[in-house]
C-alpha cells in the first residue's frame, strides 16, 4: 500500500530539479562566457556610439566616434576600456549648477579649467599657458589653438562667458575676489581683483571654474552632457548608472591619455564593488567604506592602495555663546580625554592619518605631535575638568549625521571615553538637512560631529569659519581678534611661505583654543587590477588622474 | 439462477462470469489521528453482484454503507484506513491489485456517483470538460467525439438546454441537475457497475423521484449492475431488486425486496418499516421508531451488536452473536438473529 | 514629504562656499518654495494632468527622462521576482510540501521557507554577489541592458536580483500553496475525480492546483506591490537603475518633483495590479463574474 504514487511524485522531483538545474546552467553558461568575454565587453558597449552620437551628444562627435572606432576596422587593436567603479553618482554634470563632489570628481575628465591643480594643491597650467598679477588685476595668457568638443575653437570671449557663469553658480563664493573680467584680446583675459590672492588661483582650478564655449549653457543641456575641452567626451550619461566617456582626440594634452573609453559605473553597494573587482568586471574602483578593501585585499591580481586625502573628520564647538561650551577648560578637557588613532581605528579601519590641524594633503598643515591635546591624556583631562569648574553630571548631548557611517562611529567612541572621565554623553543623530540648516544659522547649542573636505587652499577652509563678522561667518560665535588678524594677514600676501606661516600659527591657536578639534583623515582607499597602470589619486578625490590611466592586454 | 446464488458469497477463486463484483470478508478500519487510534468500521462484509442487478444498501447514518463503497473503490485515505478481504471487479481481486491497476477500474469498471451534488464536481472546470476528461481517461475518444456523446449523455439524463449546459460551470446549475451530471458523468466511462452513495439526499423531495427513476431507467439502458446506498427504504421499494441491511458494520439481513419489505427476517428492518410512512399509516398515530441511537463504531455492544435496542433481546443475545439464519428456502436470503423469521414487529410485543 | 525635516534648498548651496540668506530666498522663490503647500500640490496636479511631471530640482533634468528607462527595469526586476517566488519556487514548493504533508521533504521546505523569510533581502543579495564572485568567478554586468536589446546581457544582469528578490516572497506562498492545496484534496470533487480513476499528478494539477491556486493568485498580487518595496534594496545592492533607487536617491536630496512622480507611478501601477489581479481571478474561478 506504501509505495501509491512514487513515480508521480518523482515526476514532481525531476521537474523542480529541473528548473533549478536549469538556472543553475543559464549562470554556468554566463560564467564561461563572461571569464572569456570580461575584456571584450568594451566592444560590445563601445559599439553603440554610432547611434547615440546623433541624440544626446554634441555635434562634432560623430567625426571623433569615427576616429576611435578607426582601428576596429582596419586593425585588430581592440579600443583601451576602463571600467572605474564608485557608489556615488552625480545627480548632474553640470558645471555651473552641480553641488555635488561626485560631479566635481568626474569635472575635470571632461573639462579643462584655466590652471590645472597639482598634488600639492599648487596650480600649473592648464587653458591659461601663464598668469601673472599685475596689481589687482590677474592677466591670463590663453593657450591658442583648443578646441571644443563641438569643434569651436576656445578664445577669451569664451572664458569672461564661463567666468560669469562661474559667478553666478552655488560656488561663487569661492570667487568672491572677482571684481570684474574683461578679454583684452583673443587669448588675454584680465581679472580684476579686490586684492591678489592665491587661494582665488587656486579655486580657478576646479569646483565650478570650467571654460564652456560662449552660449553653451542657452544652446546645451549640460546636465547630461558636456562641452568642454577636456580630455574625455561624453558618449553617454545615465544618471544614477554610468557615465561613458570617448577620448577627445583632438586635446591639447592627447597624446598622454592612455584611455579610448573610460566607463565610470555607479554600484551603490560596495561590496558589489569588490566583486566586480575580483571577476574583472571592473577595473578599477574608489571605496567610500575603507572596509571594504578588505574584501579585496590578498586577491590574487588586485592591488590596494591608500593615499592621502584632504578631507578629515572634526569633533566641532560650534556654541560659543553657551554654558559650558564657553569654558576653553572644559573644550581642553573633552578633547585630551579623546583619543584619536581608536576613534580612527573603529571608524575607518585605521586607514588614515591622525591631525594637529588639517590634514598634510593640504599644504601648510600643523603635525599632530606638534598639536597640544592631540594625544589622549585622560590625566591632564581631569586636571582640566577640575579647574573648569563644570559640574561633570551636566548631562551633554553630542550631534551627529545621519548616513555618514564614520562620523556616527566615532561618535559612539567619543562618548564612551568622555564617559570614562566621568561625563555622560548622549548622541542625538540628525538628518543631513536639518543639520546643515542648524549649522549655517549658527544655531547650534551643543558639540557636533562634522566633516570638512572639499577645500583647495587654507584660507577657504579659515576664513570663512573663523574671522569675525562680517567678513566671515564665525560659525562658532567665538570673535576672536588674533585669528582674524592673522587671516586678513595671510590674504594679504601670495608667498607660500609666509602664508605657510601664518596658517600653522592659526593651526596652534585653533588647537589650544578648541573650537574644534580634527579627529583624523580618513585616506582614500581603492583597488586595481593588475591592467591598470599610472593611477594615482588627487588629495581632493577629484578624478584627475584618471586622464593620464594606462590600461593593458 | 436463483435468489440464494445471488446473495451466497462465493466461497474462493474467481466468481463465474457474470458476477460483477464479488466481496468477500470485507473489513475495514478507519483511523482518527494518522496511525493511531484504530476503528473497526465494516466488520465482515460479503456479497455478490451480477450483471444488471440493482441492489440496495439500506442502514442508518453510521452503519457502515458508504465506508463500504469507498473501500471497494480504495478511495480512503490509504494512511488512515485498513482494509483486508477480497473484492472481485471483473474476474480480479482489487485489493491485490497495484494502484496503476486499480485507477483502471475505477470509473471503468465501477463509477460513483456521491450524496452531494453541489461539492462534488469541480466548480472551476465546465461540465462538458469534466465528462470528457473522464471518458478520455479510459478509452482512445478523440476530443470531438467525446463532446458529442458528452451532449448525447446530457441530453439522455434530461438535462435542458444540453449544448449550453456542456459549457456551463457547476454553479450554474441546480442540485438536480448537478446531480444528473453526475450520473452523466458515471455512465459516460461505461461502467458495469455503478455505485450511488445517498445520490438524493441532498435534494428536494419531488427531485428525489425524478432523479431516481432516471438513474434507474439509464442503468438499465446501459445495463449497468447497480449498488443504491441508502437509508431511505422506501426508495428502495421503488428502484432495487435486492437489499442488504447493514447495521454496525455488519450485514444483518440479506433477501430479495419485496420479502424484505413484506416479511422481514430481522428486528432492525422490522424498526426500519414500522418507522416508514404508507398510504395505509393512520396520520394521527404516532410512528413508532426504533428507540436508541446505532452504536458508535468503537464501542459496539457483544453479542448481537443490535441488542441495546432490541425489544426482542434476550440473554442469549447480550452474549452471544448470532448466525445467519437461511430462510426456509433460499431464494428468500438471510437475517443474523437468534429469533431470525420470527419477527415480531415494534410496539406489539410491548 | 514636506514634514521631512532639511529642505532641498540647503542642498542645492555649496556650503563649502558660505552661502548667503539672499541667495536661499532667491533660490526658494525659483523652485515655488515660497508658495504655500497647497499652491505647490495645485500646479503639481495641473501639470500631471498634462503629462508634466517637472524637472528635477537637484538636477534640472526633466522628471520623465529620469523615470521613463527606470521604469521598465523596477517592473522586469518584480515581474521576474514574483515568477520566481510563485511559479519557481513558492507554487512547487507548496506542492511537494502538500504531496508530502508531515514527512521531511514538507519540514525541508517548510524550514527553508522560513529561513529565506527571516533573511534580510540585501544581505541575501550580498551574499548571491559574493558566493558567484568568489567561487564561479562571475558576477553580474554593471550597465543595464533592456531586454529587447540584448536578452542574455539582461538577464544575466537581472537573475540573480529577481532570485534574491523572490526568495524571500517565496515563503508566504509555499505555505499558502500548502494548506491551500491540503485544503483542496480534501474537497469532494477531488474524491470524484478519484472515482472516475485520474492519477493522482492529474488529480493534483487539472483539478486540485487551479482551485488551490485562487487564494495564491491573490496574495501573489499582493505580493508583487510588497516586492516593488523590496526591489527598492535589491536596486540598490546589484546597482540595477531602478525607481526604487531613483526614489531613495531623490528622498535624500528632497528632490520632490521627482519623488512625487516616483509615488504617483507606482500607486498607478498598483492600482493596475488590483484590477489585472481581479481579472485573473475572474478568469481562474468561474464563480466570480466582472460586472456583478
Amino acid at each position: 500500500m506504501r509505495p501509491r504514487g512514487r513515480t508521480r511524485r518523482a515526476t514532481l522531483w525531476v521537474a523542480l530539479m529541473m528548473s533549478f538545474a536549469l538556472v543553475v546552467a543559464a549562470c554556468g553558461d554566463d560564467d564561461a562566457a563572461d571569464t572569456t568575454a570580461a575584456t571584450q565587453a568594451p566592444t560590445t558597449t563601445a559599439a553603440p556610439t554610432t547611434t547615440a552620437a546623433p541624440g544626446t551628444t554634441v555635434a562634432g562627435e560623430t567625426t571623433t566616434t569615427t576616429t576611435t572606432q578607426a582601428p576596429a576596422t582596419t586593425a585588430p587593436a581592440a579600443p583601451r576600456e576602463m571600467v572605474f567603479a564608485t557608489s556615488v553618482g552625480a545627480p548632474s554634470l553640470d558645471p555651473y549648477n552641480e553641488i555635488s563632489d561626485a560631479r566635481m570628481r568626474r569635472s575635470p575628465l571632461m573639462y579643462d579649467a584655466l590652471v590645472d591643480w597639482t598634488n600639492d594643491f599648487g596650480v600649473s597650467p592648464g587653458l591659461a599657458e601663464s598668469w601673472e598679477y599685475d596689481g589687482n588685476i590677474l592677466r591670463f595668457h590663453l593657450r591658442e589653438g583648443v578646441v571644443f568638443h563641438n569643434g569651436a575653437p576656445m578664445t577669451s570671449a569664451d572664458v569672461v562667458y564661463s567666468l560669469g557663469k562661474i559667478l553666478e553658480s552655488p560656488g561663487s563664493g569661492f570667487y568672491s575676489q572677482i571684481v570684474n573680467v574683461t578679454a583684452t584680446d583673443d587669448f588675454t583675459v584680465e581679472v580684476e581683483v579686490s586684492a591678489p590672492s592665491d587661494a582665488l588661483l587656486a579655486a580657478l582650478g576646479g569646483r565650478y571654474a570650467y571654460i564652456v564655449p560662449e552660449g553653451a549653457v542657452e544652446d546645451y543641456d549640460l546636465a547630461v552632457t558636456a562641452v568642454g575641452t577636456g580630455p574625455f567626451m561624453v558618449d553617454e550619461f545615465a544618471q544614477g548608472e554610468f557615465l561613458r566617456l570617448t577620448k577627445n582626440p583632438s586635446h591639447w594634452r592627447s597624446n598622454e591619455v592612455g584611455l579610448d573609453v573610460l566607463t565610470i559605473v555607479v554600484v551603490p553597494d560596495e561590496a558589489s564593488i569588490a566583486a566586480g573587482l575580483r571577476t574583472g568586471e571592473i577595473d578599477a574602483a574608489l571605496f567610500e567604506d575603507a572596509r571594504i578593501a578588505d574584501l579585496v585585499e590578498g586577491t590574487e591580481g588586485i592591488t590596494v592602495f591608500e593615499e592621502v586625502a584632504a578631507r578629515w573628520d572634526i569633533l566641532d564647538f560650534p556654541a560659543f555663546d553657551v554654558e559650558p561650551w564657553n569654558n576653553t577648560k572644559f573644550r581642553q578637557a573633552i578633547v585630551a580625554a579623546i583619543d584619536p588613532s581608536a576613534v580612527m581605528a573603529l571608524a575607518i579601519n585605521g586607514r588614515g592619518t591622525l591631525l594637529g590641524g588639517h590634514p598634510p594633503a593640504l599644504w601648510a598643515s600643523l603635525p599632530y605631535e606638534d598639536a597640544p591635546y592631540a594625544a589622549q591624556n585622560l590625566e591632564l583631562a581631569a586636571t582640566l575638568l577640575a579647574e573648569s569648574g563644570v559640574d561633570p553630571a551636566t548631562p551633554l548631548k553630542l550631534i551627529s549625521i545621519q548616513g555618514y557611517g564614520a562620523l556616527n562611529s566615532s561618535a559612539e567612541v567619543i562618548a564612551d571615553q568622555l564617559g570614562d572621565l566621568g561625563l555622560n554623553v548622549e548622541i542625538e543623530v540628525q538628518e543631513l538637512g536639518t543639520w546643515i540648516d542648524s549649522f549655517l544659522a549658527r544655531g547650534f547649542d551643543t558639540f557636533t560631529m562634522n566633516a570638512w573636505g572639499g577645500w583647495i587652499d587654507p584660507d577657504m577652509v579659515y576664513f570663512n569659519h573663523l574671522h569675525m563678522l562680517p567678513d566671515g561667518k564665525d560659525f562658532r560665535k567665538w570673535d576672536n581678534q588674533e585669528v582674524s588678524d592673522l587671516l586678513d594677514e595671510a590674504r594679504g600676501t601670495t608667498d607660500r611661505a609666509t602664508r605657510e606661516a601664518l596658517y600653522i600659527q592659526i593651526q596652534e591657536l585653533t588647537a589650544e583654543e578648541v573650537p574644534w578639534f580634527p579627529l583624523y583623515s580618513a585616506n582614500f582607499v581603492g583597488a586595481y587590477g593588475d591592467n591598470v597602470g599610472n593611477w594615482g589619486v588627487h588629495p581632493s578625490g577629484y578624478y584627475h588622474d584618471l586622464r593620464w590611466v594606462t590600461v593593458s592586454g | 439462477m436463483t435468489v440464494g446464488e445471488i446473495l451466497a458469497p462465493l466461497e474462493s477463486g474467481p466468481p463465474p462470469d457474470d458476477v460483477v463484483l464479488d466481496v468477500r470478508g470485507l473489513r475495514t478500519q478507519l483511523s482518527t489521528s494518522r496511525g493511531a487510534n484504530w476503528i473497526q468500521i465494516i466488520r465482515d462484509v460479503s456479497f455478490t453482484l451480477r450483471r444488471n442487478q440493482r441492489l440496495a444498501i439500506v442502514g442508518e447514518s453510521g452503519s457502515g454503507k458508504s465506508v463500504t463503497a469507498l473501500s471497494i473503490m480504495r478511495l480512503l485515505d490509504k494512511s488512515a484506513s485498513e482494509i483486508t478481504g477480497e473484492v472481485w471487479i471483473g474476474g480480479e481481486d482489487a485489493q491485490a491489485m497495484s494502484d496503476r491497476q486499480m485507477r483502471r477500474i475505477r470509473g471503468r469498471r465501477v463509477a460513483m456517483i456521491f450524496q452531494d451534488p453541489m461539492t462534488s464536481l469541480n466548480p472551476v472546470k465546465r461540465i462538458g470538460d469534466q465528462i470528457v476528461a473522464a471518458m478520455r481517461l479510459h478509452s482512445d475518444i478523440s476530443q470531438k467525439d467525446a463532446m458529442a456523446e458528452a451532449l448525447r449523455l446530457l441530453k439522455e439524463v434530461q438535462i435542458p438546454a444540453p449544448e449550453q449546459r456542456l459549457r456551463s460551470y457547476p454553479h450554474e446549475l441546480s442540485g438536480g441537475m448537478r446531480q444528473r451530471v453526475m450520473i452523466a458523468l458515471a455512465l459516460s466511462m461505461e461502467p458495469e457497475v455503478i455505485i450511488a452513495d445517498e445520490p438524493t439526499t441532498a435534494l428536494d423531495v419531488t427531485v428525489q423521484a425524478q432523479v431516481m427513476r432516471l438513474l434507474k431507467e439509464r442503468v438499465e439502458s446501459h445495463g449497468a449492475a447497480t449498488i443504491l446506498i441508502t437509508h431511505d427504504l422506501g426508495l428502495v421499494a421503488g428502484f432495487a431488486e435486492f437489499v442488504l441491511v447493514m447495521y454496525a458494520g455488519r450485514i444483518v439481513e440479506r433477501g430479495p425486496i419485496e420479502r424484505v419489505l413484506l416479511d422481514p427476517a430481522h428486528p432492525y428492518t422490522a424498526g426500519l418499516l414500522a418507522s416508514l410512512c404508507t398510504l395505509d399509516t393512520d396520520p394521527l398515530e404516532e410512528l413508532p421508531s426504533i428507540e436508541g441511537a446505532p452504536p458508535r463504531p468503537d464501542d459496539v455492544p457483544s453479542g448481537c451488536s443490535f441488542h441495546p435496542r432490541c425489544w426482542m433481546a434476550t440473554d442469549l443475545c447480550r452474549t452471544e452473536r448470532p448466525p445467519m439464519v437461511e430462510g426456509a428456502s433460499p431464494d428468500l436470503g438471510a437475517a443474523e438473529c437468534h429469533f431470525a423469521w420470527n419477527v415480531v414487529p415494534p410496539g406489539a410485543g410491548t | 514629504m514636506s514634514l521631512i525635516p532639511g529642505s532641498v534648498i540647503s542642498q542645492l548651496v555649496d556650503q563649502a562656499a558660505g552661502s548667503d540668506p539672499e541667495k536661499l530666498a532667491e533660490m526658494e522663490a525659483f523652485l515655488g518654495l515660497d508658495r504655500p503647500w497647497y499652491a505647490q500640490l495645485g500646479s503639481w496636479l495641473a501639470n500631471v494632468v498634462q503629462g508634466d511631471l517637472g524637472n528635477s530640482w537637484r538636477s534640472r533634468i526633466p522628471v520623465a527622462d529620469l523615470l521613463g528607462p527606470r521604469l521598465m527595469v523596477t517592473l522586469q526586476l518584480s515581474a521576474m521576482a514574483t515568477v520566481i517566488s510563485s511559479l519557481v519556487l513558492g507554487i512547487p514548493g507548496g506542492l511537494i510540501a502538500a504531496a508530502y504533508k508531515s514527512r521531511w521533504p514538507d519540514s525541508v521546505v517548510r524550514v527553508v521557507s522560513l529561513l529565506a523569510l527571516s533573511v534580510p533581502v540585501f544581505w541575501m543579495g550580498s551574499m548571491l554577489i559574493l558566493v558567484f564572485s568568489v567561487w564561479f568567478n562571475w558576477s553580474p554586468p554593471l550597465t543595464w541592458v533592456s531586454p529587447f536589446e540584448d536578452f542574455g546581457a539582461n538577464m544575466r544582469m537581472m537573475i540573480l536580483p529577481a532570485i534574491a528578490l523572490g526568495l524571500a516572497g517565496a515563503a508566504p506562498l509555499v505555505r499558502m500553496t500548502r494548506n491551500s492545496i491540503l485544503e483542496v484534496m480534501g474537497q469532494n470533487y477531488i474524491r470524484t475525480a478519484r472515482s472516475t480513476g485520474a492519477t493522482e499528478g492529474r488529480i493534483r494539477f487539472r483539478h486540485a492546483l487551479r482551485n488551490a491556486i485562487i487564494p495564491v493568485v491573490t496574495s501573489a498580487g499582493l505580493q508583487f506591490g510588497f516586492l516593488i518595496g523590496g526591489a527598492v534594496v535589491i536596486e540598490e545592492v546589484f546597482s540595477l537603475p531602478g525607481v526604487g533607487r531613483l526614489l531613495l536617491q531623490a528622498i535624500s536630496q528632497r528632490d520632490f518633483p521627482v519623488v512625487q512622480a516616483c509615488v504617483l507611478t507606482i500607486g498607478i501601477f498598483l492600482i493596475f495590479l488590483n484590477i489585472a489581479v481581479d481579472i485573473l481571478y475572474a478568469y481562474l474561478d468561474p464563480r466570480i463574474k466582472l460586472g456583478d
